[in-house]
């Protein structure tokens, strides 16, 4: 909100999405070619068709003439109407492929090679989450709706003109006067539309407060505190307040609304008694006839009814264009350059190096890491322990080149990782993370991070990393699918059956550095013990990091490290930082002290 | 049938409830809207015939301002309404969200954790966000429904003069040539009528198999923009996040062709219809002005009366229809707010005859099985404890222990035993005051991103101190005094709110649970999300903190256990040893023994 994003015009916006349709669907523009002149010639012939049967009665025509050119003007009527019908439909039908498009080939792209650093700037969120309700709306949206709206504006401004002609024949005043009760009426809509979109954004805020709370009343895993606390009456005051103070946005939305209504009933009102005034006096004075008095009212109302829908589409047309810019401001964003085509070569079990490495979040001031300097030799087991906040997810994220260092280099067998294609680079780790992010695919899907895999490795994963009983247990076994909410049937894993598949994904990646970020917070203590020793199987001939807070998982390890608020504080094995009395001896007290024999009574 | 219509009733009066305006607006609204064009009709035959006849400026003209300011006076208070309308559904929507929020709340709470109940809730809010079966349509068809009603009464009115009008064709009496029209208009209507109910029961399908595919399309979209997952997509999975893009334009595609081609086909086959009768009725009404009996200006209020009674006709239709069709969700919302509640009708003095400040609360033979399961959860269980003892309840995940506080806590009852408290089934307890005497920390427990403070009291008004006072019995001392107790939680509700880390969560929920001042306090694992020097602090503080109160500790860590008087291991749902720390350590064929150096072994000092 605070940096205006770059606006392009509606010109170029109409442009760049109408390029995006005539790509993925090119009969738009016969369709589009077709639809205006059938449109208009379905209005034309229909407000004809009692001028037809005024004029016979007037002219005492003979009943058969009169017939026949009823009933041609009629079928051209059903037909062109007909056919601008289904060109309407048909555009309503497509309406999504341009969209999908610009989603799945431009947006999600874009998202997928952003810097992971940008991605997790708020700024970038913002704009992500922006996109995401733009994308998210369906055929309702103004995108989906372009073709379609394409069509009126185009009857509407052609329609205008072919019917001016009639109406200046009448009076050029009237003309006029209709345009100067449209353009009122449009003024005032413009306001309005103004006005709405920022009563929009400001209400935005409260309908999210009310959400939240109407949200967490109905949630499962609120509704046990909910109860046991009797939260119930302070929910509902709070739903009540904030309900309030969004009402007061809309009871002022509502009222510009009826604003716009009353306006446009007086702006009617005053047109009409022009429009009959010139026509009666007309008439009055022989001068048109009865039945052309009839074929202009049915005229007059119809270029009306087309005016207001040029405000309209004007209207709908510059929150498209808002919308395509906001699309734009996300994907002129810079991406990952990955330009190197071959990459260092890497042994097997690589050796690391961070050499005065520096390193702070965007937009802060604080330094995580100051001249941080570290090296783990090929093949070593690296712990890395320190209280919640000392930054050691941080500096993994460093090391896989999710984060880049401001200063200093991180080496990987003596190469800099900036010399490194970033997918090549990818391919080094497999990390256990600490979040669980699940697709919603299956089991297998999962594990190797692809649709194609070799079900037999995937299925050795499995059982290596201690799923494997489980996953034989599912009904459809490794082809069972995530995520119960994506799909009948699918299932939702607990967090320790989670942190196994994770597991088993790093077993299938098998990159060349292991980093295990704190995975046994959900376990309980047999499970975490069979974790910790399948760890330690797996990173045989890989360099291997450990991330804990509970020192005792990591005591096997061939060097600990201490790490507190980005510096190392201690280092060495378990037994030279025992002996050497510090902080690290310290911790494993505490942590310790339950465990020795016999344990320590409080209660006694 | 019967049901049907009482269900209608039932929701209309569920509305009412809410808004005892929202009925009213939406009727008169449609009743307005509907009657202006023949208002308009009805003048503008005035307008031609005067034209006709007087040829006079002014006298035509006062006809022109009557239609005119009726048109206006109408549009008006069409306008009106409409915007209360907007106003009244809006306020309905998030009131409506409230209901089922407060029915949740009041249920008993064994429905909640079953698939059952959440099945139904995604149902209804998946239907709610559909077309037809949400609230505003139903209003807005009730509405549509009488407003037509009303406008073929009185278009049929208009229209009955033009049947009258004498006549004779070519030998075919006016009997004769209305008794066609008459037949030839109903066959059209009627083969409308079903073209529409038609249109109407294909979209709906199209729009449930579009469901399906809606949720799988949606699950995705939930993980590829959540920037979190950027770090997955890097390392692992960017096969799987290429291919969404071609699953969604695939299935993206699909949905709106395979609805919008279904609901097309509807429209135009409705619409070369309605065209084809409008075309006949001014061939109708042509002819019978053509050979003299009407007059100019009744031509154009006669094509336009019987036109609109066809419009009126199917526009009620459609609307009936989809009332109709809507009880689907009616039926469905209607099964869940009669779920039974909880009963309140407990023999209110017991908890007084109990409120000595001792307790004790026994477990006699109680098994459970969650609904929908066969197997029990809980076997067999014989426990007891007293005021001041403190119990540790042990045993890897999915033993039963949260599940025997859930019993504790008559979230579900036991299927076969009872619990005791102070010698009486605790289900003869108020419920209420039943609560009082409980602090209980889950470990799923859930801080509202609401103030601090409030969060600790359970309420918009709270002592100041005292508040203040349970946070720093927690050792949030410091926290409180950087942050104040109205310093929001989460970002939620407040932008400079504050992100709190897990363990400060923890000891938040735990200060709740103090200010609470129940006398049996109950902590499911509250130190999973605490790092060592943390969970230190919590654990020499738990003896203060629970003073001479009954205490019973969840807990797979063991180290927790050492400073209960009674540990109880629990194994698939028995009870399977029970004693001190040092009693259960000794049987070395124990599963505590098991448990205990399974994990004890990582930090014996070698």
């Amino acid at each position: 909100m605070n940096n205006p994003i770059k606006k392009n015009g509606i010109y170029n916006n109409i442009i760049f999405y109408l390029k995006i349709w005539i790509k993925v669907y090119p009969q738009f523009i016969f369709l589009l070619m077709l639809a205006v002149p059938c449109s208009i010639i379905g209005v034309y012939t229909a407000i004809n068709l009692p001028k037809i049967i005024v004029e016979g009665i007037e002219y005492k025509m003979a009943v058969e003439t009169v017939l026949k050119i009823f009933l041609v003007t009629s079928v051209g009527m059903i037909v062109a109407k007909g056919i601008s019908t289904y060109i309407l439909m048909k555009l309503m039908e497509k309406g999504t492929i341009a969209k999908a498009h610009l989603n799945a080939s431009m947006i999600f792209k874009k998202i997928f090679n952003l810097n992971y650093q940008s991605l997790l700037e708020v700024e970038t969120q913002n704009k992500i989450a922006k996109v995401k309700e733009i994308m998210g709306e369906g055929d309702r949206g103004v995108m989906h709706q372009f073709g379609k709206n394409i069509v009126v504006l185009g009857t509407s401004l052609f329609g205008i003109i072919f019917f001016a002609i009639d109406i200046i024949n009448i009076d050029l005043n009237l003309l006029v006067i209709i345009g100067v009760t449209a353009v009122i009426n449009t003024l005032y809509g413009i306001w309005a539309n103004k006005y709405q979109s920022r009563n929009i954004e400001l209400r935005s805020n409260e309908v999210k407060k009310l959400n939240y709370i109407c949200d967490i009343s109905q949630k499962r895993d609120f509704l046990k505190d909910i109860r046991i606390y009797k939260m119930e009456n302070w929910i509902i005051e709070n739903f009540e307040l904030y309900r309030k103070k969004w009402l007061q946005y809309i009871l002022k939305s509502e009222k510009v609304n009826f604003g716009a209504i009353s306006i446009n009933a007086f702006m009617l009102c005053f047109r009409d008694i022009f429009v009959y005034f010139y026509l009666v006096i007309r008439v009055l004075n022989g001068e048109i006839d009865i039945s052309y008095f009839v074929f202009m009212l049915g005229l007059v109302m119809a270029f009306s009814k087309w005016i207001n829908e040029i405000i309209n589409q004007i209207n709908l047309l510059i929150s498209f264009s808002v919308a395509i810019d906001h699309i734009k401001d996300f994907l002129d964003m810079e991406e990952v350059k990955n330009c190197i085509e071959i990459s260092p070569e890497v042994k097997e079990a690589p050796e690391i190096e961070f050499r005065s490495v520096s390193y702070k979040y965007p937009n802060s001031q604080k330094w995580i890491f100051k001249d941080f300097n570290l090296k783990i030799s090929s093949g070593e087991k690296l712990a890395l322990v320190g209280v919640n906040g000392a930054g050691k997810t941080t500096l993994m994220l460093l090391l896989m080149g999710l984060l880049e260092a401001n200063e200093g280099e991180i080496l990987i067998d003596g190469h800099d990782s900036k010399t490194f294609n970033r997918t090549d680079y990818y391919s080094l780790f497999s990390p256990v993370f600490q979040d669980i992010n699940i697709f919603p695919e299956s089991i297998y899907a999962n594990v190797a991070g692809s649709l194609s895999y070799d079900r037999d490795k995937v299925q050795n994963t499995i059982d290596s990393s201690g799923m494997g009983k489980f996953v034989g247990s599912l009904p459809d076994k490794g082809d069972t699918f995530l995520i119960k909410t994506s799909r009948e049937k699918a299932v939702d894993l607990s967090g320790g059956q989670n942190q196994r598949m994770f597991l088993a994904r790093a077993l299938y990646k098998n990159g060349k550095i292991n980093i295990l970020d704190e995975p046994t917070s959900a376990l309980d203590p047999i499970a975490e013990s069979r974790i910790y020793e399948e760890y330690n199987e797996m990173s045989i001939n890989k360099t291997s990091i450990f991330i804990s807070h509970r020192l005792a998982s990591t005591k096997f390890c061939d060097r600990i490290i201490l790490l507190e608020y980005g510096k190392i504080m201690e280092e060495g094995d378990h037994d030279t930082l025992m002996e050497k009395d510090g902080k690290y001896k310290e911790l494993f007290e505490i942590q310790s002290k339950y465990y020795k024999e016999g344990g320590i009574h409080f209660a006694s | 049938m019967q049901a049907k219509i009482r269900r209608i009733c039932w929701f209309y009066n569920y509305l009412l409830k809410m808004e005892p305006q929202y009925f009213k607006s939406i009727i008169l609204y449609n009743l307005i809207t509907i009657t202006n064009p023949l208002v308009s009709l009805y003048f503008s035959k005035n307008i031609i015939n005067s034209i006709f006849e007087a040829k006079d400026l002014p006298e035509v003209m006062v006809y022109v301002g009557q239609m005119v300011f009726f048109n206006l006076l109408m549009m008006m208070a069409g306008g009106y309404l409409q915007s209360r309308n907007q106003y009244y559904t809006l306020s309905l929507s998030k009131q409506h969200i409230m209901e089922k929020a407060k029915k949740l709340m009041e249920i008993e709470y064994y429905h909640i954790e079953t698939d059952k109940l959440q099945n139904t809730m995604s149902e209804l809010q998946y239907l709610e966000t559909t077309g037809i079966h949400n609230f505003s349509s139903f209003g807005k068809n009730v509405g549509i429904f009488i407003g037509n009603l009303t406008g073929i009464v009185i278009s049929t009115y208009f229209s009955i003069a033009f049947l009258k009008a004498d006549f004779d064709y070519r030998g075919f009496s006016n009997g004769t040539i209305n008794f066609m029209f008459v037949i030839l208009f109903i066959l059209l209507n009627v083969l409308s009528f079903n073209i529409i109910s038609k249109s109407n029961k294909e979209t709906g399908q199209a729009s449930n198999e579009t469901n399906h595919i809606f949720r799988y399309v949606r699950s995705y979209l939930n993980i590829i923009y959540n920037y979190r997952v950027g770090k997955d997509i890097r390392l692992y999975n960017r096969a799987l996040a290429d291919n969404v893009g071609e699953v969604y334009r695939g299935k993206m595609s699909e949905i709106y062709t395979s609805f919008w081609s279904v609901y097309g086909k509807g429209i135009i086959k409705s619409e070369l219809l309605s065209n084809l009768l409008s075309v006949v009725i001014s061939l109708f009404v042509g002819i019978k002005a053509i050979y003299g009996t009407i007059s100019v200006g009744e031509i154009m209020l006669y094509i336009g009366t019987i036109n609109l009674i066809s419009t009126n006709a199917n526009e009620m239709v459609r609307s009936l229809s989809v009332i109709i069709s809507s009880d689907l969700y009616r039926e469905k919302l209607y099964r869940f707010m009669e779920l039974n509640s909880l009963v309140k009708n407990e023999d209110e003095g017991l908890i007084q005859k109990a409120r000595d400040g001792r307790w004790e609360i026994e477990f006699k033979n109680v098994s459970f099985k969650y609904p929908d399961s066969n197997q029990y959860a809980l076997k067999n269980i014989n426990l007891k404890i007293k005021t001041g003892e403190k119990l540790a309840l042990v045993g890897t995940n999915g033993s039963g222990k949260t599940t025997l506080i859930k019993l504790l806590l008559r979230l579900y009852k036991p299927t076969e035993g009872q619990i005791t408290l102070n010698g009486s089934n605790i289900s003869n307890y108020q419920y209420d005051d039943y609560l009082d005497i409980f602090s209980v920390v889950f470990q799923d427990f859930r801080l509202l991103s609401l103030t601090l403070g409030e969060n600790v009291a359970i309420s918009s008004e709270y002592h100041y101190e005292e508040v203040k006072k349970s946070l720093q019995k927690v050792g949030l001392s410091e926290f409180i005094e950087k942050h104040d107790l109205n310093t929001y939680l989460y970002r939620e509700l407040n932008e400079n709110g504050m992100e709190i880390s897990g363990g400060e969560a923890q000891k938040i929920a735990m200060a709740r649970a103090l200010h609470k001042k129940g006398q049996i306090i109950i902590l499911d694992e509250p130190t999973a999300a605490l790092d060592p020097i943390s969970e230190h602090e919590i654990y020499s503080r738990f003896n203060e903190l629970i003073g001479e109160n009954m205490a019973i500790y969840i807990s797979h860590r063991l180290s927790s256990c050492c400073f209960c008087n009674s540990i109880c291991v629990l194994h698939d749902g028995v009870l399977l040893q029970q004693g001190s720390h040092e009693e259960l350590l000794s049987d070395v064929e124990g599963k505590y023994h098991q448990l205990w150096t399974s994990q004890a072994q990582y930090y014996k000092v070698s």
